[in-house]
């Protein structure tokens, strides 16, 4: 894909103003020692490749950042732009528009931190084994490196995501402080520990190991804990097609009303865990009716009394089945009362109004909601405005008006996709907006599925603002990282 | 695997209100020798690190494999071990029964807090944490490596520590070994499986969290000269990470197994399997996987497959009579075996569960051939315990159990593994 001129001026203008800068910095600054830039880099190059993966809302280890801080103390500001441009240069599936922006950004954030330093009473020592107070020595200037780093970083990303996109520049920054500040904080921590280790307790490289360790095995964890929870969702999924397998014309159903669930839980903004639940209330439902036979099931005719009975069972038989999975909780009030009514005509309890489980109330709407939206062996499908007019019409005798008013509002937003089966490979949430700040996002390599479901996608997709979402993003934070990672 | 905790040792409060005594008393009576020995301004450095240390152990997690660890309190027990100076020179370093003592009795009040709430508190873990720090600290300031310990705990040598670091790291790496290995005597001593694979287990377990640990005793104790004792809570904050991040990868590990557990019994409620089967058949199955020292991995997919074995059977239109599946025709076991294949492929993530299962009709060895050796174990495994479970039925008479251990025994060489077949025969020993 091609850039827009706009961009390319925008990137060659931050390219020409870092060219100035390194002619005006590096013949006046110390020279930086070999050796210490020599292992800052090696570190800085590995770190590219590998490090960047986004944990949870807003925190992601960027590695990266800690070492180029470490740098700019340790080495001076040459040293610092060193690193940075060789780790940028290492780095893999880059597109080279994207490469000479963060190289360019890099030395100008770079010349602005030491000027900064400086300012602040801080002094490029070299190797010189401590400082007298590390509070005043080390602390202030570096706390003055990072805020100087952050918002230039900030204000270059949103600059050029305003370009690309043309997002309201406010809107991006703001997105990008909000996000980004709190995990910044906590890199700047690690910098300020690293250089202690490195130069006052005299430890030299392998502090860099040391202090990145924890880090390294928390990403690994998250990663594992992502894989996991992929997963599990895959895995019920499957099982549940292969329940469904047992009536043609409700396969796909448990997804469909797992997805229809989810949109009126987040048009309600519930939490992401109770959105997660809500997703397993969904898929799960209908499990019970593997105790109800095929023949039964495929009716179309009027049922007899005793298979009513049958038929009015699932609900309790597929309580029984799930109900030791303890994560489950409020899903197992919803798998139980899914078939309630406000009127009190439902089953199995017979529960009235707001006696019934909140979960049960969304799930009901969302069943009833797509068994009329798909085709069943006694009609044809009807269409969505069709469904909601009946829903409506229902609203206080079957269902609670609430979530079929937000199930309206979520279908305002987002149209409704009937055909897309439930064959296990679906993901499971939608995946962040299409609309996205093409320079930092074309030639990403495609998302693995176990990359897909991010913890946080729940969030992202409902994220109709693309500025907060850019924001959130981590490669448009202050520090467009080198390698994509394909985490969203 | 889950249900091994023990039995709560001591839950009543009276005994927690005589323990918190006799902690208290204790921890006077090891203070007052703290300053007699070492002068009143050692102190607040050991007050700071056994505060640590039963922070530490109070807020332990479970990992997956059902282990207990206390990351935050391990780091801080070792960085206690290896500690010299403190906040620059001029403070001697403190003496090793000094460090023992105050680590034990933090450890000890780190449980307090378990017992109070009537937890289940399970004692090994602490213990062999506690037997790892000994071994530490006997490593590095006891032990003449060379030089002289005191000199090693001191100041290292001169300007450079990176030698110290390295050194410090070989020594907790060992004291990290002699936990796990503790932690693979204990689970071998209630599990009837083989040391080798629960050691290769252990061992393995340990790595990542491990070398976290690890790596944030070293920085604390590296950190504590120049920095003082602003260093541990500086380096445990991103050890909190870590342990939230493998709290929440246990959690969800153990979600997995419930999930999987629970909706294998899709089969039953259909009316395709009897009550319990697949379950019996699990516990057998891992019982048996356990006495062939498969290892952790092994074990849980040899777990989903057993429980999984008969999912097939859903996309068959009505449940065959009788269910039981090594009485149907060798046709008819073959394709539920790869109808249920095809179900678990589905999920795309349990690639080889759903090989073993497809495999677990396959004979051991075909007449006239030599060994079919690509049949995984596991399958092999299945299929002698899901014959032994339809054989024996309702009925579990002593007559009826060895009459189907008979049959089995008649399809030796060619139906069955004759090694999973006497581990079959040692379990089913064990369990009458």
């Amino acid at each position: 894909m091609r850039e827009s001129p706009r961009v390319v001026a925008y990137v060659a203008t931050t390219t020409l103003l870092a060219l100035a800068c390194v002619v005006v910095v590096v013949p006046t600054a110390p020279a930086p020692d070999p050796w210490t830039v020599g292992m800052l880099t090696a570190v800085g190059v590995a770190g590219a490749r590998s490090l960047v993966k986004r944990l949870m809302n807003g925190v992601d280890v960027s590695v990266m950042f800690i070492i180029e801080l470490a740098a700019l103390v340790l080495t001076g500001p040459t040293g610092a732009i060193l690193v940075g441009v060789a780790a940028i240069a290492f780095a893999s599936g880059m597109p080279l528009v994207v490469r000479t922006f963060n190289a360019a950004k890099q030395v100008l954030q770079v010349a602005l931190a030491s000027v900064a330093f400086t300012a602040l009473g801080g002094e490029w020592t070299g190797p010189s084994h401590g400082h007298d107070s590390i509070p005043r020595d080390l602390g202030l200037p570096m706390l003055g490196v990072i805020v100087t780093m952050f918002l230039f970083s900030a204000v270059a990303v949103a600059g050029i995501v305003h370009i690309d996109t043309r997002t309201p520049f406010g809107e991006v920054f703001a997105g990008i402080v909000r996000s980004l500040s709190v995990p910044y904080v906590g890199y700047g921590v690690l910098a300020l520990l690293l250089v202690v280790l490195w130069d006052d307790a005299g430890v030299g490289p392998l502090s860099a190991a040391l202090v990145l360790a924890p880090l390294f095995v928390a990403r690994w964890a998250f990663a594992q804990y992502a894989a996991q929870h992929a997963a599990h969702e895959r895995t019920v999924a499957a099982l549940v097609t292969a329940v469904e397998a047992k009536d043609h014309y409700t396969r796909g159903h448990s997804d469909r009303v797992a997805r229809a669930s989810v949109l009126i839980g987040r048009t309600l903004g519930l939490s992401q865990q109770r959105t997660s639940t809500l997703h397993f209330a969904g898929m799960l439902h209908d499990i019970g009716k593997i105790g109800v036979p095929t023949p039964v099931l495929q009716k179309t005719g009027p049922l007899t009394d005793a298979e009513f009975e049958t038929i009015a069972r699932h609900p309790v038989r597929g309580l029984e089945m799930v109900r030791e999975i303890e994560f489950l909780g409020e899903a197992l009030q919803a798998i139980l009362h899914h078939h309630e009514r406000l009127d009190g005509r439902g089953y199995p309890m017979g529960m009235h109004g707001m006696e019934i489980p909140e979960f049960a109330r969304i799930i009901a709407v969302a069943d009833a909601f797509d068994a009329m939206t798909s085709t069943r062996s006694y009609r044809g499908a009807r269409s969505v405005e069709a469904a909601l007019t009946e829903l409506r019409a229902c609203t206080g005798t079957q269902f609670d008006p609430r979530f079929v008013l937000a199930l309206e509002q979520a279908l305002e937003r987002s149209p409704w996709e009937p055909e897309v089966e439930g064959d296990g490979t679906a993901p499971r949430f939608e995946t962040a907006p299409a609309s996205r700040a093409s320079v930092v996002q074309h030639d990403a390599p495609r998302p693995t599925p176990a990359d897909d479901v991010d913890v946080d996608d729940v969030d992202d997709a409902d994220e109709a603002d693309e500025a907060d979402d850019a924001g959130r993003r981590p490669d448009a934070g202050p520090h467009p990282v080198p390698t994509q990672g394909g985490s969203t | 695997m889950t249900g091994l905790r023990r039995a709560p040792l001591l839950t009543p409060a009276a005994v927690v209100a005589s323990l918190a005594t006799l902690l208290a008393v204790a921890g006077v009576a090891a203070a007052a020798a703290t300053v007699s020995a070492h002068g009143l301004h050692s102190a607040p450095v050991v007050v700071a690190f056994a505060a640590s240390i039963a922070v530490g152990e109070c807020l332990r997690v479970w990992l997956p494999g059902d282990r207990d660890a206390a990351p935050i309190g391990t780091a801080a027990a070792f960085a206690f071990a290896l500690v010299g100076e403190v906040g620059g020179p001029g403070l001697a370093p403190l003496s090793s029964s000094v460090v023992v003592g105050a680590a034990g009795l933090a450890t000890v009040a780190g449980l307090l807090p378990h017992l109070l709430t009537a937890r289940t508190v399970v004692l090994d873990g602490p213990a062999h944490r506690f037997v790892a720090l000994v071994v530490l600290v006997l490593l590095w300031r006891e032990v003449p490596l060379g030089d002289d310990p005191a000199v090693r705990v001191a100041v290292g040598f001169g300007p450079d520590r990176w030698p110290v670091a390295l050194m410090m790291l070989v020594a907790v790496g060992v004291a990290l070994v002699v936990d796990a290995l503790l932690a693979a005597c204990v689970r071998f001593g209630r599990e009837s499986s083989r040391l080798g694979a629960i050691v290769r287990d252990e061992l393995r377990a340990l790595g990542g969290l491990g070398s976290a640990i690890g790596a944030t005793g070293v920085l604390i104790a590296l950190a504590a000269r120049p920095m003082g004792l602003l260093a541990l809570p500086l380096f445990i904050a991103p050890l909190l990470l870590t342990q939230f991040a493998f709290r929440r990868y246990a959690r969800v590990r153990a979600t997995y197994g419930q999930t999987i557990r629970s909706l294998s019994r899709v089969t039953e409620l259909g009316g395709y399997t009897e009550t319990g089967h697949s379950r019996r058949v699990a516990e057998l199955s891992l019982a048996v996987g356990r006495d062939l020292g498969l290892g952790e991995r092994a074990l849980q997919d040899l777990e989903y497959a057993a429980l999984l074995h008969d999912i097939g059977q859903l996309s068959l239109a009505e449940p065959i009579p009788g269910g039981a599946t090594v009485m149907a025709a060798p046709g008819e076991q073959r394709r539920i075996a790869d109808l249920g294949a095809a179900v678990v492929r589905e999920a795309g993530v349990l690639d080889t569960v759903a090989t073993i299962v497809e495999r677990q009709t396959e004979p051991y060895r075909r007449r006239l051939q030599s060994d079919d050796v690509d049949v995984p174990l596991a399958s092999r495994i299945i299929k002698a315990a899901n014959a032994y479970d339809d054989l024996v039925g309702d009925d579990h008479s002593q007559a009826r159990r060895l009459e189907a251990l008979e049959r089995i025994h008649l399809g030796l060489a060619y139906e069955y593994d004759p090694r999973v077949v006497s581990a079959l025969s040692r379990v089913l020993q064990r369990a009458d």
